[in-house]
């Protein structure tokens, strides 16, 4: 009886996930594995082996990576380290955790004018370089791209990671820690034996979190480079976009597949991390 | 005293630099067209020249508030049925919801275009508020939120003959009231700086929300374009100042289970 | 008692961002109200003809008055009204073309009538203006000139302008005392606020229909131009 009624329950929030999300998703898989105008036939592994040859898909995963190599690590470990550092606030902490969060809640076009009036061809840092005697140029249009790029993720979701992991601390009853003290531990002693161990599910959580944001800095780069961005901040989500604007919707597909295929790893190494840290803390 | 003072430096340096955009769009939208300076014909063509602006401004809170309100419901419904009413399959849709929440909106955004398409609902706000409502984001919040309610307070209200609605809304929803805000403000951020799907599909200018419109105002307009730009961030700075104590609680708690 | 004293604190927060929160969006939808009627009175009236139709030497000419013509950097360029898609309703845009103009005996010009946009055979075209018309700029054609108006009604004018503002500022100070009763979940005050906005808004509405304002009386720019008004008092003045 009241497994029967769940499904009711869930009826509408079900049949949204599948017509605008899952089916959507099963045709592109078609899509993937399927070739022709008009008709289409059946190629198997034929459009994910063209794509990895492809000289632009190969630029857009590099950079991907590399954009989420470098700024996912340092987002996660500098919020660690700094919603450490700002644990003895009381007082005007819940005014700084708010101002640390706000940069998630800016509108997208208000980021996108500060940035330009940071690294633009009139901007801060060319006014800068101009008093110093140097040239400046327009910097969202040069390499340099990557690391505004990288910058603008960080500023965004610092702020988001301080708040989930200085909340999570703080859960940390605090007799641990002054008995920890009174056996005569050094500080990275205690972290290493009693903040890591019971941070760890929560870091993997935020590790999820800062991955699914490097797919939303999509936006800003889109806004400040256009379709054809500089070639550092050529992202995968570029080359889907640009697929799409072509009509090429193999490419498309293809990508997608492979993404969700990287997803679903993930995710299960993820899982795989948590159960095992969940049965380590068990003992 | 001095070490209080001290303790003060490093999140007011992290503050003010986190805010600098809102600043500096602040002193933008002060600034002259035709000749520099000081000047509030920006303020002055916005608020009272000409009533586009303010009249896309609230089109599209109204379009944020519909997806925000039903992406809170669909998610309380199903996030309800999959922590309480554990149904055949359940886990899977979960595990299937939470894979799609990663996956950017690139990956369904050309079916959704021939679907949406079949419906004639392309160059309507509709083509981004259905989807929006449906954002497997909500339901699988809601079940993070909702499997952390003891099972005992289920159980009372099903013993005491109480239906399956009024048990998702005056039971579950009232225990996880912060996690319900916090889905709403989230939700409602989201559909506010929504971006890929707004230009995908609508067609021109003329029908695009606040968000998009933003970028696309002349770049010699610069102080409409910056008023525009505080403009946009009223609506969410009041949600986050109003929600704040949900927000901090939402997001602190709900996720631990 | 520390738990009671947070709980205070929240609910004190709450209820200053809701006032802070309502006046900010009471004074949003109170200025897009009243930018429509602002948009509306600031439009530029003109006057339109459609010329007079010549044949000369087997071509056909349009004549109209000089002051259809305007200048720019020496060439001569006419301003003509199409009418096109609006925020509401359809409004007339002004658009400019440069043509080769002949003048006539009687102080006319006229245009070949190839080089003008004809639109059904026909073009209205402006050659009267209360300021000086722009290209893109949305304007209200009138059939007759306005009646220059005394000093004294320019006078009442004004003072009717004015006291809109101070009626408008105040009524609205009290509209939002009743609006943020709302947090307080106390409705039947809230909806008094409600109420009271939407009587504010009919009586505006009622007052704008009535108080036809000549475009002349004012400013070229913005309607808060105090500079301007002050001048045209004291020019009343002087008449």
């Amino acid at each position: 009886m009241k497994k029967k009624k769940g499904i009711v329950l869930a009826a509408p929030a079900i049949l949204g996930f599948l017509a605008f999300y899952f089916i959507p998703f099963l045709i592109m898989g078609w899509y993937s594995v399927s070739f022709g105008m008009g008709k289409r036939e059946f190629v198997g592994v034929q459009n994910f082996t063209e794509l990895f040859q492809n000289r632009m898909f190969l630029l857009a995963l590099k950079n991907t990576l590399q954009f989420t190599g470098i700024a996912v690590p340092v987002v996660l470990f500098g919020a660690l380290g700094l919603s450490i550092c700002l644990q003895r606030l009381a007082r005007g902490g819940q005014v700084m955790r708010l101002a640390l969060f706000y940069p998630l809640l800016i509108p997208i076009g208000a980021a996108v004018l500060g940035v330009q009036a940071l690294w633009g061809q009139d901007g801060l840092v060319n006014w800068f370089l101009a008093r110093l005697g140097q040239r400046g140029e327009d910097w969202i249009h040069t390499s340099a791209a990557f690391w505004i790029l990288c910058i603008l993720y960080w500023w965004k979701f610092l702020g988001y990671h301080i708040l989930l992991f200085f909340v999570r601390i703080q859960m940390i009853p605090r007799p641990y820690y002054e008995y920890a003290r009174l056996s005569g531990a050094a500080n990275g002693t205690i972290f290493r034996k009693i903040t890591w161990p019971l941070i760890f599910p929560t870091f993997l959580f935020n590790l999820l979190l800062a991955l699914m944001n490097v797919f939303k800095c999509y936006r800003e780069a889109f806004l400040l480079g256009g379709n054809y961005p500089d070639s550092s901040v050529y992202l995968l989500q570029h080359f889907m976009n640009n697929s799409f604007q072509n009509l090429n919707y193999q490419k498309m597909s293809t990508v997608s597949v492979s993404m969700l295929a990287v997803i679903l790893a993930t995710a299960l190494a993820g899982y795989c991390a948590w159960k095992f840290s969940a049965s380590k803390r068990n003992d | 005293m001095r070490a209080k003072k001290r303790e003060y430096l490093l999140p007011g340096i992290l503050s003010a630099a986190v805010l600098v955009p809102v600043f500096y769009m602040a002193a933008c939208s002060f600034a002259g067209d035709e000749s520099p300076g000081f000047s509030l014909m920006g303020y002055y063509t916005v608020l009272f020249s000409e009533p586009g602006y303010l009249l896309r401004f609230w089109r599209s809170l109204a379009m944020c508030g519909v997806i925000a309100a039903g992406q809170s419901l669909t998610g309380c419904m199903g996030g309800a049925a999959i922590a309480k009413y554990r149904f055949a399959g359940s886990k899977v849709l979960a595990i299937c919801m939470a894979v799609f929440m990663i996956l950017p909106v690139q990956a369904t955004l050309l079916p959704n275009y021939i679907f949406l398409d079949r419906l004639h609902l392309l160059n309507s706000w509709w083509a981004l508020i259905l989807p929006g409502i449906f954002a497997p984001f909500g339901t699988v919040w809601m079940a993070f939120a909702f499997r952390a309610i003891p099972g005992e307070v289920s159980e009372a209200a099903e013993m005491d003959g109480a239906g399956m609605l009024s048990h998702v809304f005056h039971i579950l929803i009232p225990a996880a009231r912060p996690a319900v805000i916090t889905l709403f403000v989230l939700s409602f951020v989201e559909s506010w700086n929504m971006v890929e799907q707004p230009v995908t599909f609508l067609k021109g200018v003329r029908q695009y929300p606040m968000s998009v419109f933003l970028a696309s105002i002349d770049i010699d307009r610069l102080s409409v374009q910056a008023v525009c730009g505080i403009l946009c961030l009223a609506p969410v700075t009041f949600l986050f100042f109003y929600y704040q104590q949900e927000l901090l609680d939402g997001i602190g708690e709900s996720i631990w289970s | 008692m520390s738990m009671q004293t947070i709980e205070e604190k929240n609910r004190k927060a709450k209820r200053r961002a809701f006032k802070a929160g309502c006046a900010v969006f009471l004074f949003l939808g109170v200025c897009t109200f009243l930018s429509v009627w602002v948009q509306e009175m600031m439009r530029n009236e003109v006057m339109t003809t459609q010329g007079n139709v010549q044949t000369k030497a087997g071509e056909s000419w349009v004549a109209f008055p000089a002051s259809a013509i305007v200048w720019k950097d020496g060439e001569p360029r006419i301003q003509y009204v199409h009418r096109e898609e609006g925020l509401f309703e359809r409004e007339w845009i002004v658009h400019e073309k440069r043509v080769p103009v002949m003048e006539e005996e009687d102080g006319a010009v006229s245009v070949p009538a190839d080089e003008l946009p004809m639109d059904s055979g026909k073009v209205d075209m402006i050659y009267q203006a209360v300021y000086p018309a722009e290209e893109g700029e949305s304007v209200e054609i009138i059939q007759e000139e306005t009646k220059t108006l005394s000093q004294r009604e320019i006078r009442g004018r004004y003072a009717g302008l004015l006291g809109f503002l101070v009626f408008s500022m105040a009524v609205l100070v009290i509209i939002w005392k009743k609006l943020c009763f709302f947090q307080e979940r106390r409705w039947q005050e809230g909806m008094k606020g409600v109420v009271l906005l939407l009587l504010y808004l009919v009586i505006s509405s009622w007052c704008f229909e009535r108080m036809r304002i000549p475009r002349e009386i004012l400013p070229e720019e913005q309607i808060f131009d105090v500079v301007f008004y002050l001048k045209n008092l004291s020019l009343a003045k002087l008449r």
